[in-house]
Protein backbone atom coordinates (compact mmCIF):
# COMPACT_ATOMS: atom_id res chain seq x y z
CA UNK A 1 0.00 0.00 0.00
CA UNK A 2 1.41 3.74 -0.87
CA UNK A 3 0.06 6.85 -0.16
CA UNK A 4 1.94 8.50 -3.35
CA UNK A 5 1.07 9.53 -6.58
CA UNK A 6 1.01 6.92 -9.51
CA UNK A 7 3.81 6.78 -11.69
CA UNK A 8 3.22 6.58 -15.46
CA UNK A 9 3.67 2.97 -15.89
CA UNK A 10 1.11 2.08 -13.27
CA UNK A 11 -1.64 4.91 -14.44
CA UNK A 12 -1.12 3.35 -17.88
CA UNK A 13 -1.10 -0.90 -16.43
CA UNK A 14 -4.71 0.27 -14.72
CA UNK A 15 -6.05 1.93 -17.40
CA UNK A 16 -5.29 -1.29 -19.68
CA UNK A 17 -6.65 -3.33 -16.50
CA UNK A 18 -10.16 -1.33 -16.25
CA UNK A 19 -10.45 -1.15 -20.18
CA UNK A 20 -9.74 -4.85 -20.83
CA UNK A 21 -12.07 -5.88 -17.84
CA UNK A 22 -15.05 -4.22 -19.26
CA UNK A 23 -16.35 -0.36 -18.03
CA UNK A 24 -18.96 0.30 -15.56
CA UNK A 25 -21.48 2.41 -16.51
CA UNK A 26 -21.88 5.95 -15.36
CA UNK A 27 -24.65 7.11 -13.35
CA UNK A 28 -26.85 8.63 -15.77
CA UNK A 29 -27.23 11.70 -13.64
CA UNK A 30 -23.55 12.50 -13.41
CA UNK A 31 -23.21 14.04 -17.39
CA UNK A 32 -26.33 16.42 -16.07
CA UNK A 33 -24.78 17.04 -12.94
CA UNK A 34 -21.48 17.80 -14.19
CA UNK A 35 -22.88 20.33 -16.68
CA UNK A 36 -25.26 21.93 -14.06
CA UNK A 37 -22.16 22.58 -11.87
CA UNK A 38 -19.91 24.13 -14.93
CA UNK A 39 -22.86 26.48 -15.70
CA UNK A 40 -23.49 27.86 -12.27
CA UNK A 41 -18.98 28.39 -12.29
CA UNK A 42 -19.62 30.18 -15.56
CA UNK A 43 -22.61 31.88 -14.09
CA UNK A 44 -20.77 33.16 -10.48
CA UNK A 45 -17.57 34.14 -12.83
CA UNK A 46 -19.60 36.36 -15.23
CA UNK A 47 -21.39 37.82 -11.96
CA UNK A 48 -17.63 38.62 -10.48
CA UNK A 49 -16.72 40.74 -13.43
CA UNK A 50 -19.64 42.45 -13.69
CA UNK A 51 -20.15 43.56 -9.94
CA UNK A 52 -16.29 44.07 -10.30
CA UNK A 53 -16.67 46.47 -13.72
CA UNK A 54 -19.36 48.20 -11.48
CA UNK A 55 -17.33 48.88 -8.46
CA UNK A 56 -14.05 50.47 -10.80
CA UNK A 57 -17.09 52.50 -12.52
CA UNK A 58 -18.06 53.57 -9.52
CA UNK A 59 -14.87 54.52 -8.23
CA UNK A 60 -13.89 56.57 -11.17
CA UNK A 61 -17.35 58.30 -11.15
CA UNK A 62 -17.03 59.28 -7.57
CA UNK A 63 -13.45 60.79 -8.40
CA UNK A 64 -14.53 62.69 -11.23
CA UNK A 65 -17.41 64.59 -9.01
CA UNK A 66 -15.18 65.13 -6.45
CA UNK A 67 -12.35 66.73 -8.81
CA UNK A 68 -15.03 68.37 -10.24
CA UNK A 69 -16.35 69.91 -6.65
CA UNK A 70 -13.01 70.55 -5.10
CA UNK A 71 -12.24 72.19 -8.47
CA UNK A 72 -15.78 74.66 -8.32
CA UNK A 73 -15.26 74.97 -4.28
CA UNK A 74 -11.47 76.25 -5.04
CA UNK A 75 -12.71 78.85 -8.29
CA UNK A 76 -15.63 79.83 -5.42
CA UNK A 77 -13.38 80.63 -2.35
CA UNK A 78 -12.22 84.44 -1.72
CA UNK A 79 -9.21 85.81 -3.25
CA UNK A 80 -6.13 86.53 -0.74
CA UNK A 81 -3.82 88.65 -0.72
CA UNK A 82 -0.43 85.99 -1.32
CA UNK A 83 -0.63 83.83 -4.29
CA UNK A 84 -1.29 80.41 -4.01
CA UNK A 85 -3.45 80.76 -0.52
CA UNK A 86 -6.33 78.93 0.38
CA UNK A 87 -8.53 79.81 2.98
CA UNK A 88 -8.70 77.61 5.78
CA UNK A 89 -12.57 76.88 5.25
CA UNK A 90 -11.68 75.30 1.84
CA UNK A 91 -8.83 73.02 3.56
CA UNK A 92 -11.46 71.95 5.70
CA UNK A 93 -13.82 71.62 3.18
CA UNK A 94 -11.45 69.74 0.83
CA UNK A 95 -10.38 67.47 3.68
CA UNK A 96 -14.24 66.12 4.34
CA UNK A 97 -14.73 65.78 0.65
CA UNK A 98 -11.84 63.12 0.74
CA UNK A 99 -13.15 61.49 3.57
CA UNK A 100 -16.62 61.41 1.91
CA UNK A 101 -15.03 59.85 -1.23
CA UNK A 102 -13.11 57.12 1.06
CA UNK A 103 -16.50 56.37 3.25
CA UNK A 104 -18.37 56.14 -0.29
CA UNK A 105 -15.57 54.20 -1.91
CA UNK A 106 -15.44 51.22 1.38
CA UNK A 107 -19.14 51.29 1.10
CA UNK A 108 -19.43 50.45 -2.67
CA UNK A 109 -16.78 47.70 -2.29
CA UNK A 110 -18.56 46.30 0.77
CA UNK A 111 -21.79 46.52 -1.10
CA UNK A 112 -20.18 44.45 -4.28
CA UNK A 113 -18.41 42.27 -1.69
CA UNK A 114 -21.93 41.20 -0.32
CA UNK A 115 -23.47 40.60 -3.92
CA UNK A 116 -20.59 38.35 -4.62
CA UNK A 117 -21.03 36.36 -1.50
CA UNK A 118 -24.33 36.67 -1.71
CA UNK B 1 -15.79 14.52 -23.81
CA UNK B 2 -17.94 13.53 -21.48
CA UNK B 3 -19.99 11.00 -23.50
CA UNK B 4 -16.62 9.70 -24.37
CA UNK B 5 -15.04 9.08 -21.11
CA UNK B 6 -17.05 9.12 -18.42
CA UNK B 7 -17.25 5.13 -17.48
CA UNK B 8 -13.72 4.79 -18.09
CA UNK B 9 -13.57 7.68 -15.54
CA UNK B 10 -15.73 6.66 -13.24
CA UNK B 11 -14.57 3.04 -13.44
CA UNK B 12 -11.22 3.92 -12.99
CA UNK B 13 -12.29 6.31 -9.61
CA UNK B 14 -14.30 3.20 -8.75
CA UNK B 15 -11.49 0.62 -8.75
CA UNK B 16 -9.54 3.02 -6.72
CA UNK B 17 -11.69 4.08 -3.76
CA UNK B 18 -14.39 1.13 -3.82
CA UNK B 19 -16.66 3.93 -2.66
CA UNK B 20 -19.57 4.54 -5.50
CA UNK B 21 -20.64 7.86 -4.38
CA UNK B 22 -16.77 8.72 -4.02
CA UNK B 23 -16.12 7.46 -7.53
CA UNK B 24 -19.11 9.67 -8.94
CA UNK B 25 -17.70 12.55 -7.26
CA UNK B 26 -14.32 12.13 -7.99
CA UNK B 27 -15.43 11.94 -11.75
CA UNK B 28 -17.35 15.01 -11.81
CA UNK B 29 -14.17 16.31 -10.43
CA UNK B 30 -12.39 15.69 -12.61
CA UNK B 31 -14.02 16.73 -15.80
CA UNK B 32 -14.71 20.02 -14.01
CA UNK B 33 -10.91 20.21 -13.63
CA UNK B 34 -10.38 19.25 -17.05
CA UNK B 35 -12.81 22.23 -18.07
CA UNK B 36 -11.05 24.85 -16.32
CA UNK B 37 -7.57 23.41 -17.56
CA UNK B 38 -8.73 22.79 -21.15
CA UNK B 39 -6.62 25.85 -22.79
CA UNK B 40 -3.55 24.86 -20.77
CA UNK B 41 -3.41 21.27 -22.02
CA UNK B 42 -1.29 21.23 -24.82
CA UNK B 43 -0.78 17.29 -25.57
CA UNK B 44 -1.95 14.75 -28.14
CA UNK B 45 -3.42 11.83 -25.17
CA UNK B 46 -6.92 13.72 -23.85
CA UNK B 47 -7.66 9.66 -22.13
CA UNK B 48 -4.15 9.87 -20.82
CA UNK B 49 -4.18 13.49 -18.64
CA UNK B 50 -8.01 13.12 -17.49
CA UNK B 51 -6.82 9.86 -16.36
CA UNK B 52 -3.76 11.18 -14.51
CA UNK B 53 -5.88 13.65 -13.08
CA UNK B 54 -8.78 11.68 -11.77
CA UNK B 55 -5.90 9.01 -10.66
CA UNK B 56 -4.71 11.83 -8.40
CA UNK B 57 -7.86 13.44 -6.92
CA UNK B 58 -8.56 9.29 -5.57
CA UNK B 59 -5.40 9.78 -4.09
CA UNK B 60 -5.80 12.94 -2.52
CA UNK B 61 -9.53 11.57 -1.31
CA UNK B 62 -8.02 8.45 -0.14
CA UNK B 63 -5.12 10.35 1.92
CA UNK B 64 -8.10 12.62 3.45
CA UNK B 65 -9.75 9.47 4.29
CA UNK B 66 -6.57 7.97 5.80
CA UNK B 67 -7.04 5.27 3.75
CA UNK B 68 -4.11 3.63 1.39
CA UNK B 69 -3.88 3.04 -2.50
CA UNK B 70 -3.54 -0.31 -3.19
CA UNK B 71 -0.91 -0.54 -6.09
CA UNK B 72 -1.22 -2.50 -9.11
CA UNK B 73 1.13 -5.17 -8.11
CA UNK B 74 -0.99 -5.80 -4.87
CA UNK B 75 -4.24 -6.12 -7.19
CA UNK B 76 -2.11 -8.78 -9.34
CA UNK B 77 -1.76 -10.88 -6.87
CA UNK B 78 -5.23 -10.95 -5.50
CA UNK B 79 -6.25 -12.18 -8.93
CA UNK B 80 -3.55 -14.51 -8.83
CA UNK B 81 -3.74 -15.94 -5.38
CA UNK B 82 -6.75 -17.86 -7.22
CA UNK B 83 -9.68 -15.61 -6.33
CA UNK B 84 -11.21 -15.12 -9.46
CA UNK B 85 -12.91 -11.30 -9.48
CA UNK B 86 -16.74 -11.46 -10.96
CA UNK B 87 -16.82 -10.17 -14.40
CA UNK B 88 -17.47 -6.44 -14.21
CA UNK B 89 -21.29 -7.32 -15.57
CA UNK B 90 -21.66 -9.06 -12.39
CA UNK B 91 -19.94 -6.19 -10.42
CA UNK B 92 -22.35 -3.79 -12.06
CA UNK B 93 -25.11 -5.84 -11.29
CA UNK B 94 -24.38 -5.70 -7.67
CA UNK B 95 -23.37 -2.11 -7.53
CA UNK B 96 -26.97 -1.27 -8.67
CA UNK B 97 -29.01 -3.99 -6.21
CA UNK B 98 -26.99 -2.32 -3.89
CA UNK B 99 -27.77 0.70 -4.21
CA UNK B 100 -31.31 0.03 -5.10
CA UNK B 101 -31.36 -1.66 -1.26
CA UNK B 102 -29.68 1.43 0.49
CA UNK B 103 -32.02 3.66 -1.37
CA UNK B 104 -34.89 1.90 -0.51
CA UNK B 105 -33.89 1.90 2.95
CA UNK B 106 -33.60 5.95 3.82
CA UNK B 107 -36.23 7.43 5.62
CA UNK B 108 -39.45 8.76 3.87
CA UNK B 109 -39.37 11.30 1.77
CA UNK B 110 -35.54 10.64 0.92
CA UNK B 111 -36.01 6.93 0.58
CA UNK B 112 -38.42 7.79 -2.75
CA UNK B 113 -36.58 10.75 -3.91
CA UNK B 114 -33.54 8.72 -4.13
CA UNK B 115 -34.70 5.76 -5.95
CA UNK B 116 -36.37 8.03 -8.79
CA UNK B 117 -33.07 9.96 -9.04
CA UNK B 118 -30.31 7.18 -8.49
CA UNK B 119 -32.19 4.08 -9.12
CA UNK B 120 -34.11 5.25 -12.14
CA UNK B 121 -32.34 8.30 -13.19
CA UNK B 122 -35.21 10.58 -13.61
CA UNK B 123 -34.18 14.36 -13.59
CA UNK B 124 -35.34 16.59 -10.58
CA UNK B 125 -38.00 18.45 -12.81
CA UNK B 126 -39.69 14.72 -13.71
CA UNK B 127 -39.17 13.69 -9.70
CA UNK B 128 -40.75 17.20 -8.95
CA UNK B 129 -43.70 16.35 -11.23
CA UNK B 130 -43.90 13.26 -10.38
CA UNK B 131 -44.29 13.74 -6.29
CA UNK B 132 -46.40 17.03 -6.65
CA UNK B 133 -43.61 19.27 -5.40
CA UNK B 134 -41.28 22.30 -5.80
CA UNK B 135 -38.47 22.22 -8.06
CA UNK B 136 -36.48 23.56 -5.52
CA UNK B 137 -37.59 20.99 -2.87
CA UNK B 138 -36.96 18.50 -4.41
CA UNK B 139 -33.57 19.50 -5.26
CA UNK B 140 -32.69 19.83 -1.96
CA UNK B 141 -34.03 16.64 -0.83
CA UNK B 142 -31.77 14.92 -4.07
CA UNK B 143 -28.79 16.79 -2.02
CA UNK B 144 -30.05 15.54 1.64
CA UNK B 145 -30.71 11.91 0.05
CA UNK B 146 -27.18 12.06 -1.84
CA UNK B 147 -25.74 12.62 1.71
CA UNK B 148 -27.15 10.13 3.49
CA UNK B 149 -26.45 7.56 0.65
CA UNK B 150 -22.52 8.68 1.06
CA UNK B 151 -22.78 8.22 4.84
CA UNK B 152 -24.13 4.54 4.68
CA UNK B 153 -21.49 3.95 1.91
CA UNK B 154 -18.86 4.82 4.27
CA UNK B 155 -19.98 3.21 7.67
CA UNK B 156 -20.48 0.03 4.57
CA UNK B 157 -16.98 0.16 4.10
CA UNK B 158 -15.51 0.83 7.54
CA UNK B 159 -17.28 -2.09 8.37
CA UNK B 160 -15.87 -4.04 5.90
CA UNK B 161 -12.41 -3.01 6.68
CA UNK B 162 -13.21 -3.79 10.50
CA UNK B 163 -12.26 -0.21 11.51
Amino acid sequence: MKEEYLSGEELSELISDIESGGLLEAPGHMKREILERQRQRERQIRRKLFLYSLEVCAAGAAAIFFIALSTFLLSASPRQPGPGRRTAGVERQLKSIGEDSGRLTAGVREFTDGLVNY
Amino acid sequence: MIDRYQSLIFSLCYRMTSDYFAAQDLAQETFLSAFRSMDRFRGDNEKAWLCRIAANKCVDYLRSQERLVPTEAEQMDRREGGLETPSVYAEERELREQLRENCLRLKEPYAEIAFYYFCEERSPAEIAALCGRKLKTTQTQISRAREMLREVYRNFRKEAQGV
